[in-house]
């Protein structure tokens, strides 16, 4: 493998773990909401959290391009009060993968948190706990296995993201191209066709390894936790 | 065994409105005690009871206090939350949590620096279930397990919502013992629901019953037995007389036991009790149950019958119902004696007449060990 192609395959690792990381905390939260509460307004967020998984993800990026580009309202204060770029930058890769990852995270947890059973969160309000402890005792180790399937699904996203990618963050060999956008470009070259290749059958064994690692951790999950359900 | 007045008593005031889809709970209540029984058929409001007690429910109007503490009251907007209250529950299903070890369960509500866990392990006997698996236990160890756990919270009141109702016979049989040391040698006062009269008995005498959302009487059991409301609720589930005995010999060869009525500090031994072949040992104390309209009254002995109980007593009070009379019975306890009012007319049953309690020896049942693991 070329010098190249390593700096993309590093660079798509980096972008979904990032992408991960930024998602994580905010999409647990939101499939909580969604899952256990009722308030005014849910179907908009419902519908807003979804909209990135039936937009044309060239409009996501661009959408995230006019707001966090240099020229935008939040990417304008970002750069003039904090020096910090985000658009044309790996960090605008991480970005557009956890917007588009997104809705995979939450809709994982949030079916996952709809099968803990209340009642168990009643028993432990009965026994003192208070509803943070009740959430990060009983729900969210429950819903567990969910969490994992909406963590490697966003990744798997996330490693295959490409419209939004290359909007918000260009195509910049070793700074931003991914394997989705490296591949285009090899395959937009002559003789890019071997490359290309060797890149492809990496994104699908990383994909490939990633969902039976998720089925297998799940499963071990639902086994120590369901087995007394 | 513990005295009566060891035990820890609540008052318990209730004055709650809640309306559902097809269910309005209009209950009003006062109660004292260590062990409340909430009797009343499916579907008269008894879990909902317990979910408003534990606040898991909200009352849309109406108070709610526990002793001198408000947990509830609308006008004043107080609503103590669930797990702000103190009170321990242990539910029909055990609830235990699936991801937590045996122990994990126990110590989830435990307070930090208490030394309660043995106390509570030796008690519900469950050091052997320590390093089980939820999965490994079977109904009653997980009931017996949740019990714990709910008593590890230290609560200021438990309650028990018909806890029993997924057992089978015998294990009911075999946790009630458990139910009495928690009444009794911990002192934590408890509020049991069930829909078997019997099971309550064993308990307490002291009864709020329930019938379609509403509370048509709260008091000990022999009292408020003679309300028509009440009665017209028991006498076809279960109406029972509960009484403590002790296990005096066995007659193998007649097929009879022979048990003394009544908790020995009351004096006034009662006299023999005949009943059916029992495998407790000789001096084990045991609850024995007598449907009341298997008692008949006699004015003077009668000879020359096969009815081998002729329990002498004095008649305390009796009321008149549609079809029938309930005569309560001193004989060293309080015994519920139903017969037509015909008998009764013919008899001059009235307070103070000194009567004689007929009871066959095959109406008398055991019911259950006192203590655990005292032999059926």
């Amino acid at each position: 493998m070329t010098p190249e192609e390593w700096s993309a395959l590093l660079l798509s690792l980096r972008v979904a773990l990032w992408s991960m990381a930024i998602m994580l905390v905010p999409g647990i939260a939101c499939a909580a909401l969604l899952a256990r509460k009722k308030f005014p307004g849910k179907v908009i967020l419902d519908a807003a959290i979804h909209l990135p998984l039936v937009l044309p993800p060239v409009v996501v990026g661009y959408v995230l391009l006019l707001s966090l580009g240099r020229h935008g309202w939040l990417g304008g204060w970002l750069y003039n009060s904090l020096g910090v770029e985000v658009a044309f930058t790996w960090k605008a890769a991480a970005i557009a993968s956890a917007v588009m990852g997104f809705p995979l995270l939450v809709r994982a947890v949030r079916l996952a948190m709809e099968l803990v059973d209340p009642r168990l969160e009643q028993a432990a309000r009965t026994l003192g706990a208070s509803p943070w402890r009740v959430f990060a005792t009983i729900t969210l180790p429950l819903a567990l296995p969910g969490v994992l399937t909406g963590m490697v699904l966003a990744f798997a996203r996330s490693l295959g993201e490409f419209g939004a990618t290359i909007t918000f963050a260009g195509n910049i060999e070793g700074a931003t191209r991914t394997l989705p956008t490296a591949i285009y470009t090899y395959t937009q070259v002559p003789g890019g066709d071997g490359p290309a290749m060797r890149l492809m059958v990496i994104s699908i064994a990383l994909s490939f390894a990633a969902l039976i690692a998720s089925e297998l951790c799940s499963r071990w999950l639902t086994r120590r936790i369901g087995a007394a359900l | 065994m513990a005295h009566a007045a060891d035990r820890r008593c609540v008052v318990i005031k209730a004055d709650v409105h809640l309306a559902r889809e097809g269910f309005t709970m209009d209950v009003q209540f006062q109660a004292e005690g260590s062990v409340l029984g909430v009797f009343g058929p499916s579907g008269a409001g008894k879990t909902t009871l317990i979910n408003l007690i534990a606040g898991l429910e909200k009352p849309h109007r109406g108070s709610m206090a526990l002793d001198q503490q408000t947990l509830f009251d609308a006008a004043q907007q107080i609503d103590v939350r669930t797990h702000q209250r103190r009170i321990g529950v242990v539910f029909q299903e055990h609830r235990l949590f699936p991801h937590y070890s045996v122990t994990g369960n126990l110590l989830y509500g435990a307070r930090r620096e208490n030394g309660d866990l043995d106390r509570v392990v030796t008690l519900l006997e469950l050091s052997p279930l320590l390093d089980r698996r939820i999965n490994q236990l079977s109904g009653g160890e997980r009931q017996r397990i949740a019990l714990g756990r709910a008593l590890l919270s230290r609560p200021q009141l438990l309650l028990l919502d018909e806890p029993l109702a997924s057992l089978d016979l015998r294990l009911r049989r075999q946790i009630i013992p458990y139910l009495r040391r928690v009444r009794d040698e911990l002192r934590v006062p408890i509020v049991y629901v069930s829909h078997d009269l019997t099971e309550i008995l064993q308990l307490t005498d002291q009864l709020l019953v329930l019938e379609r959302g509403k509370s048509v009487g709260c008091g000990r059991y022999g009292e408020i037995v003679h309300t028509d409301a009440v009665l017209s609720v028991v006498h076809d589930r279960g109406m029972n007389n509960v009484l403590v005995a002790r296990v005096l010999e066995h007659k193998a060869e007649d097929g009879v036991s022979v048990l003394e009525i009544g908790p020995r500090e009351q004096g006034e031994p009662t006299g023999r009790l005949f009943a059916p072949l029992c495998a407790a040992e000789v001096g084990a104390t045991v609850s024995i149950s007598i449907r009341p309209w298997d008692i008949a009254l006699a004015a003077a002995p009668v000879s020359g019958v096969s009815i081998l109980n002729q329990v002498r007593g004095t008649v305390l009070r009796c009321t008149g119902h549609e079809r029938r009379m309930l005569v309560d019975v001193n004989i060293g306890a309080p015994l519920i004696v139903e017969i037509s009012r015909r008998s009764a007319t013919t008899l001059h049953i009235e307070p103070g007449t000194p009567i004689v309690c007929l009871i066959k020896s095959h109406s008398v049942q055991f019911v259950g060990a006192l203590g655990p693991g005292s032999p059926q």
